[in-house]
């Protein structure tokens, strides 16, 4: 006869919380925490030692701590409730997408002892959600360019008006994504973005997409379709490319925007829109109504607010910001462990230009990814363009150049220097707050104002600001 | 100075985006002149446009905050001071008296967030004066990061550095 298996014991159970990727805690009556595994201490990015004994929404920091914790239903009602999604903000400040499950905690006589709590992150599942369907979040857009930061403070009021929107820039700066965040901070967050070319598309095939077609409209519409205004609904339609649109489709869409009607190609009937609509441009549409080739009145209805996107040369301080975002993101997605850029790459990569702006960064850094196995990404691993000389003229660093005198160390300084340029103008000279954007302090500032040999002008931020007063 | 705590009953709210309720505290000269309870059951950027644009806050302290969040006032002039939990009215006393708020930090973000505020701390915390008015005498209110003296390190022991 078998024999019937011992039960396991306290340390075995103990082997097993601390092997599961699952985060898994424990509450008593009061809210405190009793005990806490590996996996919660990695996702919440707080240790064992901090967390036990706290009020379980002090370390857990989700969304329905305040308002319909799942752990306090449970042990309310003595039952399990499983998979609820919410999310949490770790100790880095990042919002971390969960499914949660709960369950009371009772002794051999059925009296709730507490509860417990098991969690799953699910950034990888998130971030190949959002890559697949081209979504974007707000937390796509991050910066400390004075620029950017301007937009940034206007972001809330703009999301809030419901006005269109125009937003301009050179490729690859973030328009689509700068439009993305104005949807996800309006009210019309959770309903549809749609995103549509209109320059990759022939004026017959655009009106089509945009407004749909009654079948038999023409050869091929077998069947009615709604179009993308009609399924942006009440949520957001975002028409890039907005310049390179003809003449007869430039009517049409401003009689779209007065009216806030469309009519479906092959149709009588019109339908009223509620979308609201933000376009993005890499031209310069008044130079285009001068001569001709963008209507005037339509430029007027687009442009009630804009935004202009920087170019990526222009938010130096930016590139080492991108690329952290880039390598964590890529490490969710492909399951990695990279740990970064090594310093040599890093001064290439501070050191180009980017006619392809954020995009052209963010494909190196894929490109660089691929081809490192693990640990940093370096010079061996970017693409060879970037050593072929063809970065900044007026720089004085010569990347790869066969006669250049630079050292490494000479290549990381003058990166260096130009990022501390940047940094002061964009402070107008004024030491604390460039030194407080840097992230260093102002004698660290000091010395480094010292080794480049960097002359602050007569006038700055601290002197006017004095002589506003 | 205006300060917007996000309150949660008598408890600090644990997360920013959740949070209704604000409790709005003005001061001068370490002294609470008015408070009010503001209910602002928003959309985060209506609840933005509200505490900057409307309320016209100077100091926001609250639970988690995501960094973006965190720019977003940021840029528009308000100093943050995340990752504060514990019984709102203890936060409140030591705030205005100007004292250390290291006991009402968050576990596990003492290292992150406060050691980047310590380092962005230039001047050792003055011997007089309460903490609000050391921000509107620095002209740091408008600026990102933290007012001096604002966190001390702390030892493990809790002995101060």
């Amino acid at each position: 006869m078998n024999k019937k298996p011992e039960p396991l014991s306290h340390v075995a159970h103990e082997i097993i919380l601390e092997s599961i990727s699952d985060g898994v805690f424990t509450i008593d009556h009061n809210r405190c925490i009793t005990s806490f595994n590996r996996a919660a201490e990695e996702i919440t990015g707080t240790s064992r030692e901090d967390a036990i004994g706290r009020y379980c929404w002090e370390v857990f920091r989700s969304n329905m701590c305040e308002e319909d914790c799942a752990l306090q239903r449970s042990m309310r009602e003595g039952k399990s409730f499983v998979n609820s999604s919410t999310r949490i903000i770790n100790s880095q400040q990042q919002q971390i997408p969960i499914t949660v499950s709960t369950s009371p905690l009772k002794d051999e006589n059925g009296r709730v002892l507490g509860g417990v709590e098991t969690f799953r992150d699910h950034s990888q599942v998130e971030e190949l959600k959002r890559k697949l369907e081209g979504t974007r979040r707000l937390e796509d857009m991050v910066s400390r360019n004075g620029e950017m930061k301007k937009i940034f403070n206007l972001l809330p009021r703009v999301a809030e008006s419901d006005s269109t929107v125009l937003i301009t820039g050179e490729t690859g700066t973030g328009k689509e994504l700068l439009a993305a965040a104005v949807h996800n901070l309006s009210r019309r967050k959770e309903q549809p973005f749609v995103a549509v070319n209109c320059g990759a598309m022939p004026d017959s095939l655009l009106e089509s997409e945009l407004f749909g077609y009654k079948a038999g409209a023409f050869t091929g519409a077998e069947k009615d379709r709604i179009g993308l205004f009609g399924a942006a609904g009440k949520g957001t339609i975002f028409l890039d490319e907005i310049g390179d649109t003809s003449s007869a489709f430039q009517v049409r869409l401003l009689r779209v925007l007065q009216e806030k009607e469309f009519q479906p190609l092959g149709s009588v009937k019109k339908i009223r829109t509620e979308a609201r609509v933000i376009t993005a441009t890499n031209r310069d549409l008044v130079s285009m109504v001068e001569q001709g080739s963008f209507r005037r009145d339509l430029l007027y209805r687009i442009n009630v607010i804009s935004f202009h996107l920087p170019p990526l040369r222009e938010r130096q301080e930016d590139i080492p910001l991108l690329i952290d975002r880039f390598v964590s993101k890529m490490n969710r997605v492909k399951g990695r462990e990279i740990s970064g850029v090594e310093q040599k790459a890093m001064a290439c990569l501070l050191a180009h230009d980017y006619p392809g702006n954020i995009r052209e960064l963010e494909n190196i850094i894929e490109h660089g990814f691929v081809l490192c196995p693990e640990g940093e990404i370096t010079c061996e691993h970017l693409p060879a363009y970037l050593f072929a000389g063809t970065s900044r003229q007026h720089s004085t660093i010569s990347v790869g150049k066969k006669n250049s005198s630079c050292s490494v160390r000479e290549l990381v300084g003058m990166s260096e220097k130009e990022h501390i340029l940047a940094v002061l103008k964009n402070n107008n000279y004024h030491r604390l707050a460039a030194a407080r954007e840097l992230g260093i302090h102002k004698s660290t500032l000091f010395r480094k104002l010292k080794k480049y040999h960097i002359t602050l002008p007569a006038t700055d931020g601290r002197s006017s600001r004095k002589g506003s007063q | 100075m205006k300060v917007a705590v996000t309150v949660w009953g008598d408890w600090i709210s644990p997360v920013f985006d959740s949070a209704r309720t604000f409790l709005i505290l003005e001061t001068q000269g370490g002294v609470i002149i008015n408070r009010r309870i503001e209910k602002v059951d928003m959309n985060l950027s209506g609840k933005i446009l509200e505490l900057v644009d409307v309320v016209r806050i100077n100091v926001l302290i609250c639970g988690a905050l995501s960094i973006e969040v965190e720019s977003l006032f940021k840029a528009g002039g308000v100093e943050v001071i995340p990752f504060i939990s514990g019984a709102v009215e203890e936060m409140i006393s030591s705030f205005v008296a100007g004292s250390d708020l290291a006991d009402f930090i968050m576990p596990g973000c003492s290292r992150r967030c406060c050691r980047q505020r310590f380092e962005r701390n230039f001047e050792k915390q003055k011997s007089v004066g309460s903490y609000c008015d050391r921000i509107f005498e620095n002209n740091s209110i408008r600026n990102p990061g933290m007012a001096p003296g604002y966190f001390r390190k702390k030892k493990n022991n809790n002995e101060e550095v």
